[in-house]
């Protein structure tokens, strides 16, 4: 059993019918036993003013004054009856008997006995037997009575009890459940916490819960402080090395070009080349730095608060050219995207739109059959069709300075790669400069 | 003579207890109790089990009287409505024979 709730029924419900149980068994008991002894210290009475009016004649015969008995002996089948029964000589029955007959067992003179038979009419009697001498001879009185009626108003007050019981267990588990389900909804805080952790929007969960599952969340929490620490240090570390190698591969490239170096100029070619691919990474790796700013690990994308901001930036960046962002954003709350990698692919991609604009740039955002598509138009001169053929053609490394039109496309390929999606170049039939469209699956 | 004079007491009494057998009225509990073992009468709860069947209720008293062509139960049994009935029934066979109330 993995459910809490489940093992708390359990424990309650078996603890509950074991207490109610031992109290029906008690009470049970002590019910009857109650009642016995009532109706035997009755009966008790009724055999001692039997003996006061008894006599036994010679020949053994018991006798009795009638006066001196209840009506309810001589009412055939009241359920009251007695035998006296004379050591070798005669027997006396109430009349209430009538065409039965008891057995009492036999006893000694000062010994007494609780007897129980069946009587007439399937009567449960309860009998006080006792031993006498009367008169010179042995004999045994024995008074009965019916204990069917007095069974039948004990068994009403059982069922009532077992009745209570069963509806009271009932009752107790409900309101367990009540609280439990209480007690579960406190959750619901941490769960939200969680949720919006997944979507960037805090960085720790809530310590106001239920405390018994407070040490639970401090633990993620000191979890998540250390994740967010160890992501923070490896990207200052990483924009670190690429400042700090910037200034050296300045002065290389410098001395490089230096005419008094004496050098193949195809060697000096390749050396300046491979400076250059290295100041290009240390550039990425800086602008990569620069973009992530705030945010915990894994924060999600939100369009809708990232990119007015992300266009006011370019637009201040080419400043004083007057370029006009339009926004199209179709997609709503977070993208199952990470935050650092598209601000990246984004600002790349738009950085490269106005770069390239007279005037205006047209960015839309749309979700299509489950993947998110980016469509960036300027109204630039755009590529020539062999340029366009070439950087959008298989196999073609986009890092590589595409004819004139500089475009440093290696990261925008590098994360449409990471996500497995797609990236196609065309004119754009709207402004008539390039249309860059980028296509990632979502989740 | 001598030997007559016994006899005919034995003859007289056993007429007198004839007479007194003979004679319609309540028969005591100890009677009944041997009539019944004797097969005579059926047991009272078999004879009571067929009153009930007419009257549903309470026994509250019973009598067996002696008719001069068997014995008869005369009940009385009382009623959740608080009626007392009174029937007479043939104590050989439990068949009705009076109903007070029919």
């Amino acid at each position: 059993m993995r459910s809490l709730e489940g093992r708390l029924h359990l424990g309650l419900g078996i603890s509950l019918v074991l207490l109610i149980g031992a109290a029906w068994w008690l009470g049970h008991e002590a019910l009857h036993h109650t009642a016995d002894a009532f109706v035997i210290s009755r009966l008790e009475h009724d055999a001692e003013g039997l003996l006061g009016a008894l006599s036994v004649s010679s020949d053994g015969t018991p006798q009795i004054g009638a006066e001196r008995l209840t009506p309810v002996y001589d009412q055939p089948y009241s359920g009251h009856y007695f035998v006296i029964s004379v050591a070798g000589g005669g027997r006396l029955r109430s009349r209430s008997l009538w065409d039965e007959d008891l057995q009492p067992p036999t006893l000694a003179a000062g010994r007494t006995a609780v007897w129980r038979t069946p009587g007439p009419t399937e009567q449960r009697l309860l009998a006080w037997v006792g031993g006498y001498r009367v008169d010179g001879r042995d004999l045994v009185v024995a008074v009965a009575e019916d204990l069917s009626p007095l069974s039948g108003a004990l068994m009403g007050f059982e069922r009532l009890f077992a009745l209570m019981a069963v509806v009271g267990l009932a009752l107790i588990l409900l309101i367990q459940r009540l609280v439990v389900h209480r007690t579960f909804t406190r959750l619901e805080s941490v769960y939200r916490d969680i949720e919006r952790l997944e979507r960037g929007k805090t960085v720790y969960l809530t310590e106001d819960g239920p405390t018994e599952i407070l040490p639970l969340v401090r633990k993620l929490n000191r979890l998540l402080l250390r994740f967010d620490q160890r992501l923070e240090r490896s990207r200052t570390a990483a924009g670190n090395l690429a400042h700090g190698i910037k200034g050296p591969l300045s002065m290389l490239r410098q001395q490089l070009r230096d005419p008094g170096l004496n050098i193949a100029p195809a060697h000096r070619e390749a050396l300046l080349d491979q400076i250059e691919r290295l100041y290009r990474i240390a550039e990425r790796q800086l602008k990569r730095a620069r973009l992530a700013g705030a945010g915990g690990a894994g924060v999600n994308f939100e369009a809708a608060e990232e990119l007015p901001t992300l266009a006011r930036l370019l637009t201040q960046i080419h400043a004083p050219k007057p370029v006009d962002i339009q926004l199209d954003d179709r997609t709503q709350g977070p993208l199952e995207l990470d935050r650092e990698d598209m601000l990246e692919l984004l600002g790349n991609l738009l950085d490269n739109a106005c770069k390239w604009a007279r005037s205006r740039v047209c960015f839309e955002l749309g979700i299509e059959h489950g993947c998110l598509i980016l469509c960036i138009e300027d109204d630039g001169p755009g590529c020539s069709e062999e340029a366009l053929a070439a950087i959008t053609g298989r196999g073609v490394r986009l890092d590589e300075e595409v004819s004139g039109h500089g475009l440093g496309l290696s990261i925008v390929k590098e994360i449409v790669d990471s996500y497995q999606g797609r990236i196609g170049f065309a004119r754009s039939a709207r402004l008539g400069g390039l249309r860059a469209e980028v296509e990632l699956p979502l989740g | 003579m001598h030997k007559a004079a016994p006899a005919s007491t034995i003859g007289i009494v056993a007429l007198l207890m004839t007479a007194r057998l003979a004679a319609d009225g309540p028969l005591d509990h100890d009677e009944v109790k041997r009539l019944r073992e004797s097969g005579q009468i059926l047991p009272m709860s078999q004879v009571l089990e067929a009153a009930y069947r007419l009257r549903p209720g309470q026994l509250v008293e019973a009598e067996l009287e002696r008719e001069h062509d068997g014995y008869r139960y005369e009940i009385k049994i009382l009623d959740a409505a608080g009626q007392i009935h009174q029937l007479e029934l043939d104590a050989a066979n439990a068949a009705l024979i009076r109903d007070s109330d029919r």
